[in-house]
């Protein structure tokens, strides 16, 4: 604080020049004046004529400027600057009073876009799930029985080309499954 | 005896300071809540700077993207956000004015008023469209001061720091304005404003 405003706000009783002087610059109200300098402005005005009139003048032209009108917030520019922000789609959603037009909702940005996790479910997806397990599944079980025959032996009997042939049909098994694909 | 040491009151606690640490950590939240307590102000206090509502939009997307930006540096106590916030503005303002206007404009002389648009002429009819003009008239100083103070209803100490003034100078622009304004309202349909 400046050592002329200490000086101002000290004095209990402002003189006429003073008063005129911050009529002249904060206007009629002296709420809106520096603390403690309005206290006598009534009593000045009941005495003062020529005091009263500069304070009617003040108040005249405060009643205008209160009479502007406000410039209009556009409803987008909230959502425009909120595209803008750190985290722009969590802000464009968490505004409340001024939801974002549809045209103006802001795009995840590739930072914040959710990563797609990959598990096991992902693989057995991506595998084929029920419809390729039952051929897998058939092919590895005759490949396994065909080796315990073959292996020793290197021949097929009749009974165990019957058991591969069976194990082979049942590789065509997989239409059954199809419900339950995800 | 020693004289106890004066108490010092802490400052005031910011609210805007833990908003603006969340906000620019990507707190959605955040940045929302400290867009819609501060755009209408600094729209409305661009807008009357300026007088021109796309500056005005232009200087409050600018404003806010400079908060973001100093949000991650920003140490509390230090200054309140809401004080920074008007500063920037007014300075974002000035900036674009003297783009905008040719310099000759910016002259701090009340005698400014005197020299003023023919289209003024057209707007005798209403009060508060010529009020807008003599304001838009204002040496720059003058009408941020008169803006500041009686339209936005910051107090003295908001309005001079957000101007980079002392209150004693402030209260000598605002008398200017308001003279001028007086004068100038006085000449165009020669009677109070």
């Amino acid at each position: 604080m400046s050592r002329i405003h200490m000086s101002r706000t000290r004095r209990s009783a402002p003189s006429r020049t003073r008063l005129q002087a911050l009529i002249a610059a904060y206007g009629a109200d002296p709420a809106r004046w520096p603390a403690g300098e309005g206290a006598t402005l009534t009593a000045a005005l009941q005495a003062d004529p020529a005091l009263r009139a500069e304070w009617a003048d003040a108040q005249a032209l405060d009643a205008a400027l209160a009479s502007l009108p406000a410039p209009a917030l556009p409803e987008s520019l909230a959502a425009r600057i909120l595209q803008q922000a750190p985290a722009a789609a969590q802000a464009a959603s968490a505004l409340s009073s001024t939801p974002a037009p549809a045209a103006a909702k802001p795009l995840p940005s590739a930072t914040n876009r959710p990563r797609p996790r990959f598990g096991w479910r992902d693989l057995w997806i991506e595998l084929g799930g029920l419809r390729l397990a039952g051929p897998a599944f058939a092919c590895a079980l005759s490949l396994g029985f065909g080796l315990s025959w073959l292996i020793p032996t290197r021949s097929l009997d009749a009974s165990a080309e019957s058991d591969l042939h069976t194990y082979l049909a049942l590789a065509w098994l997989d239409e059954g499954f199809d419900e339950e694909l995800p | 005896m020693p004289l106890p040491a004066p108490v010092q009151a802490p400052p005031a606690p910011d609210p805007d300071a833990d908003l603006l640490k969340a906000a620019s950590a990507g707190d959605g939240a955040a940045c929302a809540a400290l867009v819609e307590r501060h755009l209408p102000r600094v729209h409305r206090l661009a807008a009357r700077l300026l007088g021109d509502a796309s500056e005005a939009q232009d200087v409050a997307q600018e404003l806010f993207l400079k908060l973001w930006q100093a949000g991650s540096g920003w140490r509390r106590g230090e200054a309140q956000v809401r004080t920074w916030i008007h500063t920037v503005t007014v300075n974002l303002c000035r900036d674009r004015l003297r783009r905008l206007r040719p310099q000759a404009e910016l002259d701090e002389s009340i005698e400014d008023a005197a020299t003023r648009p023919p289209e003024a002429e057209a707007l005798r009819g209403e009060r508060s469209a010529q009020l807008h003009q003599a304001i838009a008239r204002l040496p720059e100083r003058q009408r941020e001061a008169l803006v500041l103070f009686h339209l936005e209803g910051f107090t003295q100490a908001e309005a001079a720091a957000a101007m980079g003034v002392g209150e004693d100078a402030l209260e000598s622009l605002l008398a200017r304005a308001r003279r001028a304004l007086r004068s100038d309202t006085l000449e165009h349909h020669g009677g109070s404003p």
